[in-house]
C-alpha cells in the first residue's frame, strides 16, 4: 500500500522570523518575570524579617490584587505584593503571547485552519484567566 | 519558621527538585509538589506554586527547542484544544475536592500518579516510528507533517501525524492530571505524541515541552485567579527549579544515561511511597 498524499502543497515550516520572535519572547518574558519575583521577594523578606512562613502559607496576600483596579492602585502605592503579582502574571502571559504570535504567523502563512485552531486555544486560555478563575474564587 | 529561612530552604529544595526532575526526564513538578506537601503546604497551594515552576522551566527549555526546529507547533496547538479544557477540569476538581475536605484523597492519588510516572519512565522505550505513515483525515487536512535534521543520524528525518483522535483523548487526560496534581504530565503527552501520532522521539519530546507550558498557563491562570498561587513562595520555587533543570541539562550528557535515569526514577518512586503514607496518615 502506498502512502496517500497528505496535501497537494504542504505549507512547509513557519518562517525563521516566527521562530526567532517566539524564542525572544520566551526569553524576555521569563527574564522580566524572574527579575520581578526575585527582587520583590527579597524586598519582602527585608521588609518583614519576622514574618512567619506558616501563616503566609495559610493566607495568600495576592488575593487583594487580583482585579485590575486594585493591582494598579497597589503598583502606584509601591506595594511589594502588587509587584510580585505582576511577576506571576508576566510568567503566565509568556506562553499565552507565544500562542498569539503563532496565530498571527499561521494567518500570514495562509494556513487558515491552523490559525483558527490557534485562536481557539487563545480564547480558551483567556476564558480560564478572565472568567473561570474569578468565578470559583 | 522565619520567612527568610523558609524561602532559602525552599530555594535549595527546588534546585534539587529541578535537578532530579530533569535527570529523570520527568520534569520538576513530580518532585516539587510532594516536597511542598511534606513542608506543610495545603495540597492546592502546593499545586499552584508547582504550576509556576513548570511555567518557568518549560519556558527556559522552550526557547532552546524553537531554535532546534524540533517543536511541531501545528501539532502542539491542535492538541492544546484538548489539554487546556483538561487543565480547567483538573484545577477545578482539585479546588472543590480540597474545599469539601477530601485533601487526603488527592494526596493518595498523587502518590499513585508518582508511582505510575516512575514505573512508566523506567519502562519507556523509544518507539520505532520509522516506516510508512497512515495519517488520518484531520492530519491530512491540517498538514500535520514535518521534518528535522537529526545530528546523530546525520540525515533529515520526515514524519506525518497519524491517529489524531486517540491523541485527543490521551491529551485531555494529560491536561486533567497536570492541573489536578501540579505536574507537567510529560509522560502522558509523549505517550500520545509517540504512540498515537507516531512522531519521532525528539519531536515528541520538544512538542510535549511546548504543550506543557501552554497547559501549565491554563492551570496556573485559573489557580491564580482563584487565589491558590502565593507569589512569595512562587519566586524561590521558580528560580530554584529553573537553576536545577539548567544544571541537570548541562551535566546529563556527561553521565551514563540509563543508570542515572534508574537512580532518579528510584527517588521519585520513594517520594511516591512517602506521599502515599502521608495520605493514609501513616507518616
Amino acid at each position: 500500500m502506498t502512502a496517500r498524499p497528505i496535501r497537494d502543497r504542504h505549507p512547509g515550516p513557519l518562517p525563521d522570523e516566527a521562530n526567532r520572535l517566539m524564542a525572544l519572547l520566551l526569553r524576555v518574558g521569563l527574564m522580566v518575570s524572574l527579575v520581578l519575583l526575585i527582587v520583590f521577594s527579597i524586598l519582602f523578606v527585608v521588609d518583614h524579617p519576622a514574618a512567619d512562613s506558616g501563616s503566609l502559607v495559610q493566607q495568600n496576600p495576592m488575593l487583594s490584587y487580583l482585579s485590575l483596579g486594585s493591582l494598579a492602585a497597589g503598583l502606584a502605592s509601591g506595594s511589594i505584593i502588587a509587584y510580585l503579582t505582576v511577576g506571576v502574571f508576566v510568567l503566565i502571559a509568556t506562553p499565552v503571547a507565544r500562542v498569539a504570535i503563532g496565530s498571527y504567523f499561521f494567518e500570514r502563512h495562509r494556513e487558515r485552519s491552523v490559525a483558527l485552531v490557534t485562536l481557539t486555544v487563545l480564547a480558551l486560555l483567556l476564558f480560564g484567566l478572565l472568567y473561570l478563575g474569578p468565578l470559583i474564587r | 519558621m522565619e520567612i527568610g529561612v523558609f524561602l532559602a530552604v525552599l530555594f535549595v529544595v527546588t534546585i534539587l527538585a529541578g535537578l532530579v526532575g530533569s535527570l529523570a526526564g520527568l520534569g520538576g513538578g513530580v518532585v516539587v509538589v510532594p516536597v511542598l506537601i511534606l513542608l506543610g503546604f495545603p495540597f492546592v497551594d502546593a499545586v499552584g506554586v508547582s504550576m509556576i515552576t513548570i511555567l518557568a522551566t518549560s519556558t527556559t527549555s522552550g526557547a532552546a527547542y524553537v531554535h532546534d526546529h524540533l517543536t511541531d507547533i501545528r501539532i502542539g496547538m491542535l492538541l492544546e484544544i484538548a489539554t487546556v479544557p483538561g487543565a480547567f477540569v483538573g484545577a477545578v476538581a482539585a479546588i472543590y475536592v480540597a474545599r469539601i475536605g477530601w485533601e487526603d484523597a488527592l494526596v493518595i492519588a498523587l502518590g499513585i500518579v508518582l508511582l505510575i510516572s516512575a514505573v512508566g519512565t523506567a519502562l519507556r522505550n523509544d518507539l520505532d516510528t520509522s516506516g510508512e505513515a497512515h495519517p488520518d483525515r484531520l492530519s491530512r487536512r491540517l498538514g500535520l507533517e514535518g521534518a528535522y535534521y537529526d545530528v546523530r543520524l546525520q540525515r533529515e528525518v520526515r514524519y506525518r501525524a497519524e491517529d489524531t483522535t486517540s491523541a485527543f483523548g490521551v491529551m485531555f487526560s494529560a491536561g486533567v492530571v497536570s492541573a489536578l496534581f501540579g505536574i507537567g504530565a510529560g509522560v502522558f503527552k509523549v505517550f500520545a505524541l509517540e504512540g498515537a501520532l507516531r512522531l519521532p522521539m525528539k519531536v515528541a519530546t520538544a512538542t510535549s515541552n511546548f504543550m506543557i507550558g501552554v497547559t501549565a498557563a491554563a492551570g496556573a491562570s485559573l489557580l491564580v485567579m482563584a487565589g491558590y498561587v502565593n507569589p512569595i513562595f512562587a519566586a524561590p520555587a521558580a528560580l530554584g527549579t529553573t537553576v536545577g533543570s539548567y544544571v541537570g541539562s548541562r551535566i546529563l550528557p556527561r553521565l551514563h544515561n540509563r543508570s542515572v535515569r534508574w537512580f532518579f526514577v528510584g527517588v521519585v518512586f520513594v517520594l511516591g511511597i512517602e506521599v502515599l503514607l502521608r495520605g493514609f496518615g501513616l507518616a
